[in-house]
């Protein structure tokens, strides 16, 4: 009796709030379908249209209020505005990764259909040629700075992957010793 | 969390180690003299591997001045040699470092007139070392210091300028310079010949042990392959035999904070640090595990030259080397004065400085500047000002203008006189007095450069364990080892030293006789 009494009681309590539970809970639910995430980080759907960002980022996370859509765009539609004029270059914004991508080099270019591990300076140079090839297009146009892919140390034979992370924020290898001066895409 | 945190961060960790080690060794040295003490190569031994994963005859552990030399030696002498580097990049301290070399006798102190003889360089290391270099090891350096050149100049075709560098505490001019102004110079000649030779230099490949069997002495490394630096554990363990010997050359420990600080604990992060992030203890410590003796490692080189503005090494230091201390003068900016000798050598002139408890003064004019390499690019990043007139650099540094005038017509007496009788500093013949605008001020303070202590060797280059038995099997070259220099190194002698050795170090291990 007195048992039955309680739990009468608790039902009482605990009814009004139902419904803010369940309210909660689809709330909860929802937020995560569309954030579209895996264990936290963006999902890397390897088939999703490079343009659309919320296929991996969800709406919430990827573009600015304003922004134009950007679905079926390629880097050069980006470039239109981001021209480093009109909006800051995605140079050193986007990842390394984004830029392949929306430049039309796929993930499979570089890591094959297979598992997808690290790649080396070798899968570099089948599109960008080489050491001496890459430091030709980035000679200083003054006289503070040194031309990047061409150190007074190491010459041309640095590894793209000391500065450039494709799926991490890259860095300026010379800058544990020298002042950080340049852009690293 | 930026690299000198994570570079720390593994130190730590070596420092654990270490604290470990240095506590097993005091008590080893108490059971020594109650005669029930192993020998050192039993103590230190680590289990041999069930399989070999690779094999080689020398293995060099390090790819510098002394790696790459010791590498290029042992292949000459007919053995297979494999290079292992832990950074993703080669040349360590080496690639990275001024491209400066002392010799002795040398064809550009012939043109020059310079008299010089190995002798004098030896009394040169002896004096700035306080007498505590190992004086067999020092003559090895200076005795040889010709015939290191050499090599630079006809086997691996270094391309110097035409002239060389007075460096302070030498009694003459003697320091080559390559064209480049950097140890790049050297060593990526060096890099050429190895790549020539055919010898494999595997790049993070990380020393985790050097394994020792009985009396055999080391028989080879187990070492993390695919190590990514400063990630401690990262990396496959691999074993490679040594069929005859391991060189370490494995550079010095200059950028491990917290271990410099066991050694000298003045020497915290708020001194900045010339060298590389890798150069930290992690191989002396594997040493002295082994049974090492350790030699004078608390003489830690702090490098007057250093430019507070900059970062690192810099390129300010050129300034402070090539036209300021041979031809200008520094003072204390409270005083307008000269403080110090500026060609002593450099705990003299670093203490100096760190005593007067502000950043110095570096100046030198038009006919000083002359000699500065990369002046146009200090001017651009602001390292070095250029000025119309002494007044005015004494404005823009805050240096009291009419005691600074003073000082510069006294120093201008002196030169006319030959003799600077202030503080003795050597005179160059070809000095000029300091009047010839524009005029140069740059700020100086000491960061910490080189580590003079390490391990004990002979003059062979083979390790020496703490009872002064050599470790059969191993070698070491470079600044992991301790005595060359004593108290205090002189400029431009540490690539001597690693050159001197590296090619002894290299040349001997390939003599060793092959264990099955």
């Amino acid at each position: 009796m007195r048992t039955s009494q309680h739990r009468r009681l608790l039902w009482k309590c605990l009814l009004p709030g139902l419904p803010l539970l369940a309210a909660l809970l689809i709330v909860h639910w929802g937020a995560q379908a569309s954030s579209a995430t895996q264990g936290g980080g963006p999902k890397q759907l390897e088939n999703a249209d490079v343009g659309d960002c919320a296929a991996c980022h969800g709406p919430a996370m990827s573009l600015p209020k304003d922004h134009p859509t950007t679905k079926g765009q390629a880097r050069k539609d980006c470039d239109k505005c981001h021209n480093g004029k009109k909006a800051a270059t995605l140079r050193g914004k986007l990842p390394l990764s984004h830029l392949h991508a929306l430049g039309g080099v796929s993930c499979a270019d570089c890591h094959g259909s297979g598992d997808k591990s690290a790649v080396g300076t070798e899968k570099c140079f089948e599109c960008h040629e080489s050491g001496e090839a890459v430091a030709k297009l980035t000679v200083p146009q003054d006289k503070v700075h040194n031309n990047p892919h061409d150190s007074p140390h190491y010459g041309t034979d640095l590894d793209c992957v000391l500065c450039h992370h494709a799926h991490a924020k890259s860095e300026n290898y010379c800058s544990q010793c020298h002042e950080k001066t340049q852009v690293v895409p | 969390m930026s690299d000198k945190e994570k570079t720390s961060g593994k130190s730590v960790t070596s420092r654990r180690n270490f604290l470990k080690q240095a506590g097993g060794a005091a008590a080893a040295m108490g059971l020594a003299t109650s005669g029930l003490m192993m020998k050192t190569t039993e103590a230190g031994a680590a289990e041999l591997p069930k399989k070999w994963d690779q094999t080689a005859d020398v293995i060099v552990i390090g790819s510098g001045f002394a790696g790459l030399a010791a590498a290029l030696e042992a292949k000459k002498a007919g053995a297979k040699v494999i290079i292992l580097e832990k950074m993703p990049v080669p040349g360590g301290n080496s690639i990275i470092n001024g491209g400066l070399m002392a010799a002795t006798g040398s064809p550009l102190q012939d043109k020059e007139g310079i008299k010089d003889s190995p002798e004098l360089m030896f009394q040169d290391m002896l004096k700035a070392g306080l007498h505590m270099n190992h004086p067999e090891l020092a003559m090895m350096v200076s005795d040889q210091s010709l015939g290191a050149l050499m090599w630079t100049l006809d086997y691996l075709n270094v391309d110097y300028k035409g002239r060389v560098t007075h460096l302070g505490g030498h009694s003459v001019p003697r320091s080559y310079l390559t064209n480049i102004r950097s140890g790049a110079g050297i060593v990526r000649q060096e890099l050429k010949k190895v790549k020539e030779e055919g010898i494999p230099l595997q790049k993070r490949a990380y020393l985790e042990h050097l394994i020792m069997d009985g009396k055999n002495g080391i028989v080879g490394v187990e070492v993390l392959s695919g190590y990514a630096f400063p990630k401690a554990g990262s990396g496959k363990r691999t074993f490679i035999k040594a069929n005859q010997a391991v060189i370490m050359a494995n550079g010095g420990f200059s950028y491990d904070v917290p271990f410099r600080m066991i050694q000298d604990p003045r020497l915290d992060d708020k001194l900045d640090c010339t060298n590389h992030p890798g150069a930290t203890a992690e191989g002396l410590i594997e040493l002295l595990r082994i049974g090492a003796t350790p030699v004078q490692p608390s003489w830690i080189q702090l490098g007057p030259w250093g430019c507070p503005q900059e970062k690192g090494m810099g390129i300010g230091y050129i300034f402070a080397i090539s036209g300021c201390f041979p031809f200008g003068i520094m003072v204390d900016p409270k005083t307008g004065k000269r403080f110090v000798n500026e060609l002593a050598d450099r705990k003299v002139r670093a203490d100096a400085i760190i005593k007067t408890g502000h950043w110095a003064v570096g100046i030198a004019d038009t006919n000083g500047a002359k000699y500065v390499d990369k002046l146009d690019k200090m001017l651009a990043k602001g390292t070095v000002r250029q000025f119309n007139t002494l007044d005015e650099l004494a404005q823009a540094f805050q240096v009291n203008s009419a005691e600074l005038q003073e000082q510069v017509k006294r120093y201008n007496a002196f030169l006319a006189k030959g003799k600077d009788e202030e503080f003795g500093k050597p005179l160059r013949a070809s000095s000029q007095p300091i009047a010839k605008a524009p005029f140069y001020g740059m700020n100086l303070w000491p960061k910490v450069h080189h580590t003079m202590g390490g391990v004990q060797i002979n003059s062979k280059a083979q390790l020496l364990d703490l009872y002064s038995q050599v470790v059969p099997g191993l070698y070491a070259a470079g600044e992991v080892t301790g005595g060359v220099h004593g108290a205090v190194r002189l400029g431009s002698n540490a690539t001597t030293d690693c050159l001197v050795f590296g090619r002894i170090a290299g040349a001997n291990a390939a003599k060793e006789r092959p264990r099955g």
